[in-house]
């Protein structure tokens, strides 16, 4: 797949995990991985993007005698979910038009 | 590959990046791995799915330096001196050329006193060092002048001189001390000839150098104020 494509899907798809509720590194990728293919390389500059616009914010809790980061999703995050479903019904008119080879 | 020599070697390959920055990174990699321990997964198992630290440090880079805006202002640098990495830099990472370490660079902000002081000391510089210099610096250009035109003058006069004297034979007859000015007018008319190249050359190379020391005052005293 594209990656700028990919990129822009895998976003959506952490800003979708953490709707749910909040979430840490290794939870994100379990989430994702059976959909799309996603390592931590991958993953972390997505979250330090999506940290940096602004669309998820952090916190350090405790756990097991470490820390963990966790991630929440702000109502900027949850504007861009919705945004991205718009784009994808564009995009939907867009396949069935390349699909039937450029005919109505 | 143990955990230990997978975060050495990806160190190695971050190192030119913000500590800040390179702290986050192993804080990233480092709860996943926890994670992946207590997940049931075994140490080498996690480090091949964290793939080759070469590889993962490239993609860091390479994100960093789409991030990293071009364009560099000079004010917030100094309070900022964690965040930001100069463009080139990270272009040169991400090309991958041996990486340097790179310098700690402290920005301390000048309080009135520092500034004060600084202020006598350059007073003083220039008093005792700066007049000195400036006097040694024209009297090089005079010399330099001068040089130039006694090539000419030379010429001129040694061809006066021929002229003069042949004029006096004409009106006076022929003596010995005018045949002899005659051939001092044609020595020195042709001694300029051939000196003033050399002094030309002479007085190029003087102002060049003239030049040269003002450039390298002028490094010197900008270099300083940077580093200050």
């Amino acid at each position: 797949m594209d990656t700028q494509l990919k990129k822009g899907l895998l976003e959506v798809c952490v800003l979708s995990v953490l709707r749910k509720e909040e979430s840490y590194g290794y939870k994100i990728i379990s989430d994702i991985a059976p959909y799309i293919e996603i390592s931590e390389s991958t993953l972390y500059p997505i979250l330090k993007r999506l940290e940096s616009t602004g669309a998820v914010t952090t916190r350090s809790k405790e756990y097991n005698g470490r820390l963990r980061k966790y991630y929440m999703i702000t109502e900027r995050g949850i504007e861009k979910i919705c945004e991205f479903i718009e784009d994808i019904k564009e995009f939907e008119k867009i396949y069935e038009f390349i699909v039937n080879g450029g005919r109505r | 590959m143990t955990k230990y020599e997978w975060e050495r070697e990806l160190k190695r390959h971050i190192s030119a990046l913000p500590k800040s920055e390179q702290a986050k990174i192993f804080d990233y990699y480092g709860e996943i791995f926890e994670d992946k321990i207590e997940a049931g997964m075994s140490e080498s198992e996690i480090i091949r799915e964290f793939g080759n630290p070469y590889d993962v440090a490239r993609r860091i880079l390479a994100d960093f330096k789409a991030e990293t805006p071009e364009e560099e202002g000079e004010g917030p640098e100094a309070q900022e001196p964690e965040r930001k990495m100069p463009k080139k830099q990270a272009d040169r990472i991400a090309d991958d050329r041996p990486i340097a370490p790179e310098e700690e660079t402290e920005g301390r902000k000048a309080t009135a006193g520092d500034t004060f002081s600084r202020f006598c000391v350059a007073a003083v510089l220039f008093v005792f060092v700066g007049i000195p210099a400036l006097i040694v610096l024209l009297c090089l250009a005079a010399a330099g002048i001068a040089l130039f035109v006694s090539g000419f003058v030379m010429i001129v006069a040694g061809f006066a001189d021929f002229v003069y004297f042949i004029v006096q034979i004409c009106t006076y007859g022929v003596t010995g001390a005018y045949i002899a000015h005659l051939g001092i007018g044609i020595g020195c008319t042709a001694l300029g000839f051939l000196l003033t190249p050399l002094f030309m050359h002479l007085t190029k190379w003087l102002f060049k150098g003239c030049g040269k020391i003002f450039v390298w005052t002028g490094n010197f005293i900008s270099a300083k104020r940077r580093k200050k």
